[in-house]
């Protein structure tokens, strides 16, 4: 595995833009969040995590429409790169494989 | 729910917060995220509460990666923007080739100079500084009487246990002898049992066992109790390796002189002496159980010993000092009181004892006579403020040359502002080169100290080195590198990085700079050459002194006389070596006296009337002195009136030889012989001799009676006539020697004690003249480099003159005339006040010279001659030069 260090929330917010796909932008990411965590999150928060990725290399990103509701200003599409997905990947893997052995000890 | 239309606007202040405060790429997205949000809660819950969360959403969005960084939005390259500046400092040197090495190599010299003078400073200061807590102190001797003010460390035997026993404070005494002459202190044959040929040391003293542990003797072998036995000895490190190796030599027998009946043991090692006191004494005999002569140890009549006390706490001190004339007079004075009442009546007036404390010593000790070398803080207190105008001067130099050279580089900077670079840029790249140009100056500076620290270990007799492993050392020179580094630096980088673009490019900014530090800059010359003329005139002022003194008439003659020490005790004896020796055909004359005219011989202040007024009259003070008949005739005294005493004549036990000054001081008149003088015994005046020096230079002629000397003297005074002095001393040995087989002889010059007692105004010159030479050097480095500076931004108007028909002297004369002048205001600065100095100097001289308005002229000429030849060798450059070379050039 990569030294790539990935923190939880941001595991969440990755994944959340892979299942957004088209429509990953700040405030559906957060939605889509709050949503399945049943919690409230802040813009502030959402976005440092978003920039955090994008620096690391695990997000792109490019300009999206201009809305209305926006207040006239244009989202930012997400899109999670290659190297995102073979993280992901890999820590799912990691789990997985620790998940298996937890399960055989207690089998014992 | 309410309808999106409908739904105020969320408030604009948080908008204008974030687009500040947030990374200007990020704001739009951010703020776009913020607005849909609170459209969206308004229209779920209500405005207010949507407002609520827009307003915390604000403080939320505060996170470091979203904010702008303080510096700015971009990353700039610092390490290559750092690279480069070295890299233009570096390329700038290469490029003024000249300047840049007066201007460097004039900074590193002025480095050098002062870090080896801080050096030899902080060494001074440190000697005796581990006694500082230690209430130990040296006992002096203080005599007050006009004329003869001075401090002996030599007390009696029995004072230093007296007083142990009668002051409870003083817990502990203990006393050292180191005459030479004096037992066996001075040089010995020595030889330990086991060796087979004895060797000549030199220094050898005497010592109370208490000693060792009240002056902190590190011993190697054997311990602080080391003297307590009887016929114990004491070596130090060096000695013992020479004579013992690597053995612990305690429990030996020595030898002295071949005296096979009387050895020594050796009982101790001590780590060898350096720091402060005794430095060179290398063997202490034990004063234990020691009497040099019979009832000697119990008398307290001879002034032999040095004497020191411990007291029992430091604060002591003050209490102590205030009961040291009661002390003085309860046991000395009384002393002589009974013995010889006048010399008691006068050692009560003016003498008294003082303590002294051991760290002091070796800078604290001007006016007190002993044999040990030591310095002098006055000259310490010099040596700072000279160090520091040095340091001055080269710093001011430095600075005054870095502005000048960057005022020639508006292009540049003009061009840097061209491409971007803000006011900081410039002003961190004229900082760094300074400090680039200071720290190679410190590096070629302390190289220079490391080269010339042999020769100057050599010309102040110490072992100095540059402390290079300690990290203090390498902390101040970082610290003198960005100091003066900014100083330098400060000026041309703000002034320079405030010019407009246009006008640095266009190059109209020259003249400006030019002009406008020019007072900054001619004050600088007016003030090295203020400095450069006083040290030069200083020097020659304490120059012409001691020719003065050298070339005084005297009253005596000086040269060619032969002292010979420690012949007091041949008594009888003496008069046959007399004899003996005037047979010789090197000597023409001799004669026995403890007293000559030179320091380190006997004194004795006494108090004198005309006969039959003792009780009447004020006294007169005045030397009383003892000589044989051939006294005036071997120092080439001149009479006045009458003649001398005559040893053999019965008749002529109380005639005396006076001279002038106690004529007048009595009033003697016209035909004073056959007068009568009294002291403590009643003399008849049968010669008067013309006024002599017999003290310093420093003091007035005093009044002087020369007695008849019935029982000898110590020292026998040799006139010579051979040029062969070494044939002369080797015959003369020969006759000591059937004398005195045991005893080394000792001889000594008398215009050798004489030039000794100047020892202080030849070192005050040897100082000066450094002082001044580096000071000229730093002075002309700087002026050099400001003559290169001028001649370059003038050498279009130069060659200008020069197509219009200027000679070359009036092209030289345009460009030294302003230094000239400047030089000029600078020297006729420095008299006023080195006339002040020169005269408070010279005022400690009784006899000193008339005048030194001299001093000025020659100073003055050979400034201005080493100045203008500094400044001409540019300007002739300049008006030898091709003018179409100075067209060309742009």
């Amino acid at each position: 595995m990569k030294k790539t260090k990935m923190g939880e929330f941001e595991e969440l917010v990755l994944l959340t833009v892979l299942a957004l796909q088209e429509e990953a932008y700040g405030v559906a990411i957060k939605r889509e969040l709050e949503d399945r965590l049943k919690d409230t999150l802040s813009v502030g928060s959402v976005q440092s995590a978003l920039k955090r990725m994008e620096e690391k290399g695990l997000l792109t990103s490019e300009w999206g429409e201009a809305e209305k509701i926006r207040g006239g200003k244009r989202k930012r599409i997400y899109q999670a790169t290659t190297h995102a997905h073979q993280v992901l990947t890999e820590m799912k893997d990691v789990r997985a494989g620790l998940w298996t052995t937890i399960l055989q000890t207690q089998n014992i | 729910m309410k309808r999106p239309d409908l739904i105020p606007d969320p408030p604009k202040w948080p908008e204008r917060i974030l687009k500040r405060i947030l990374k200007p790429h990020y704001v739009e997205e951010l703020l776009g995220d913020m607005y849909e949000e609170y459209m969206y809660q308004a229209e779920k819950f209500s405005v207010s509460k949507a407002r609520y969360f827009y307003r915390r959403e604000l403080l939320k969005v505060i996170r470091p990666n979203l904010l702008r960084n303080i510096t700015g939005n971009q990353k700039l390259n610092k390490i290559g923007m750092l690279m480069n500046y070295s890299k233009i400092a570096f390329r700038n040197i290469k490029k003024h080739r000249t300047y840049s090495i007066v201007k460097i190599g004039g900074f590193s010299i002025g480095i050098a100079v002062c870090l080896l003078i801080s050096l030899f400073v902080i060494e001074e200061l440190k000697m005796g500084s581990s006694f500082e807590d230690k209430p130990v102190y040296r006992v002096l001797y203080s005599n007050a009487e006009p004329g003869f003010i001075g401090k002996s460390t030599s007390l009696q035997p029995v004072f230093a246990p007296t007083i142990q026993a009668d002051y409870p404070e003083v817990v502990e005494s203990g006393r050292v002898l180191n005459f030479d002459g004096f037992g066996d202190a001075g040089g010995n044959l020595f030889r330990p049992e086991d060796d087979e040929v004895s060797v000549y040391e030199e220094r050898f003293g005497y010592a109370d066992p208490a000693i060792l542990n009240m002056l902190s003797f590190e011993m190697i072998y054997g311990d602080q109790l080391a003297l307590d036995e009887p016929n114990s000895i004491i070596l130090s490190k060096t000695k013992a390796e020479k004579y013992f190796g690597e053995d612990n030599p305690v429990g030996e027998l020595v030898f002295i002189n071949e005296d096979l009946k009387n050895p020594y043991r050796v009982s101790g090692v001590f780590e060898d002496l350096e720091d402060f006191y005794f430095n060179d004494i290398s063997f202490f005999f034990t004063l234990s159980g020691k009497e040099f002569w019979k009832g000697e140890q119990t008398n307290w009549c001879c002034n032999n010993y040095t004497t020191f006390i411990q007291l029992a706490a430091k604060d002591q001190e003050e209490s102590f000092r205030k009961k040291l004339k009661s002390i003085h007079d309860r046991y000395i004075t009384a002393y002589y009181l009974e013995k010889e009442p006048t010399y008691g009546e006068l050692i009560e007036q003016y003498n008294t004892i003082e303590i002294q404390p051991v760290s002091d010593i070796y800078l604290y000790s001007k006016g007190v006579y002993d044999n040990e070398s030591v310095g002098d803080i006055g000259l310490v207190r010099i040596f700072i403020i000279v160090t520091v105008f040095i340091l001055l001067l080269a710093c001011m130099n430095f600075i005054n040359l870095e502005t000048a050279n960057s005022a020639q580089r508006s292009k540049e900077i003009g061009l840097r502002k061209a491409v971007g670079s803000g006011k900081m840029g410039i002003v961190s790249q004229f900082l760094i080169e300074a400090i680039i140009v200071v720290s190679l100056s410190v590096v070629i500076g302390t190289t220079l100290a490391g080269l010339a620290l042999p020769f100057f270990n050599l010309v102040v007799d110490k072992s100095i080195s540059i402390p290079l492993d300690s990290p203090f050392f390498y902390l101040i020179l970082l610290l003198f590198v960005v100091v003066i580094g900014l100083i330098s630096g400060l000026y041309p980088a703000f002034y320079l990085s405030k010019t407009k673009t246009i006008e640095a490019l266009s190059g109209k900014l020259k003249l400006n700079v030019g002009k406008s530090n020019g007072h900054l800059r001619n004050g600088l010359v007016v003030f090295q050459f203020t400095i450069s003329m006083m040290l030069m005139a200083g020097a020659l002022v304490v120059y012409k002194q001691m020719n003065f003194i050298f070339n005084k008439d005297l009253g005596y003659e000086k040269d060619q006389l032969m002292m010979v020490h420690g012949v007091g005790p041949m008594q009888e004896r003496l008069s046959v070596l007399k004899e003996e020796l005037v047979r010789l055909p090197e000597v023409s004359t001799a004669t026995v006296s403890s007293s000559l005219p030179v320091e380190g011989t006997h004194r004795n202040g006494n108090a004198f009337w005309n006969a039959g007024q003792k009780k009447i009259e004020e006294s007169i003070s005045g030397q009383f002195w003892r000589a044989d008949d051939d006294y005036v005739q071997t120092l080439g005294l001149e009479f006045v009136h009458g003649g001398s005493f005559d040893l053999q004549k019965t008749t002529d036990s109380a005639a005396v030889i006076i001279n002038e000054s106690m004529v007048d001081a009595l009033g003697l008149g016209s035909n004073p012989i056959g007068k009568e003088i009294e002291n403590w015994a009643r003399w008849r005046v049968v010669g008067v001799v013309k006024d002599f020096h017999f003290s310093n230079l420093k003091n007035e002629v005093r009044p002087l009676l020369i007695a008849p000397a019935f029982w000898g003297g110590d020292i026998i005074t040799l006139k010579l006539e051979s040029d062969d002095m070494l044939g002369s001393l080797t015959s003369i040995e020969k006759i000591w020697n059937s004398f005195n087989p045991d005893q080394q002889i000792r001889t000594e010059f008398l215009d050798q004690r004489f030039a000794m007692m100047y020892e202080d105004v030849k070192r005050t010159r040897t100082i000066f003249l450094f002082f001044a030479f580096f000071a000229v050097v730093v002075a002309c480095l700087g002026l050099f480099g400001l003559s290169v500076y001028t001649v370059s931004i003038r050498s279009k108007e130069m060659t200008i003159r020069k197509v219009l028909g200027a000679s070359a002297q009036t092209i030289i004369r345009l460009l030294s005339v302003d230094y000239l002048k400047l030089i000029i205001i600078g020297l006729v600065i420095a008299v006023p006040i080195t006339s002040i100095f020169a005269k408070n100097w010279l005022n400690d001289f009784e006899y000193h010279i008339p005048s030194f308005w001299q001093v000025f002229v020659y100073g003055a000429a050979l400034l201005l001659f080493i100045a203008m030849s500094v400044v001409s060798f540019q300007s002739l450059k300049s008006a030898r030069s091709n003018p179409s070379d100075g067209l060309r050039s742009e």
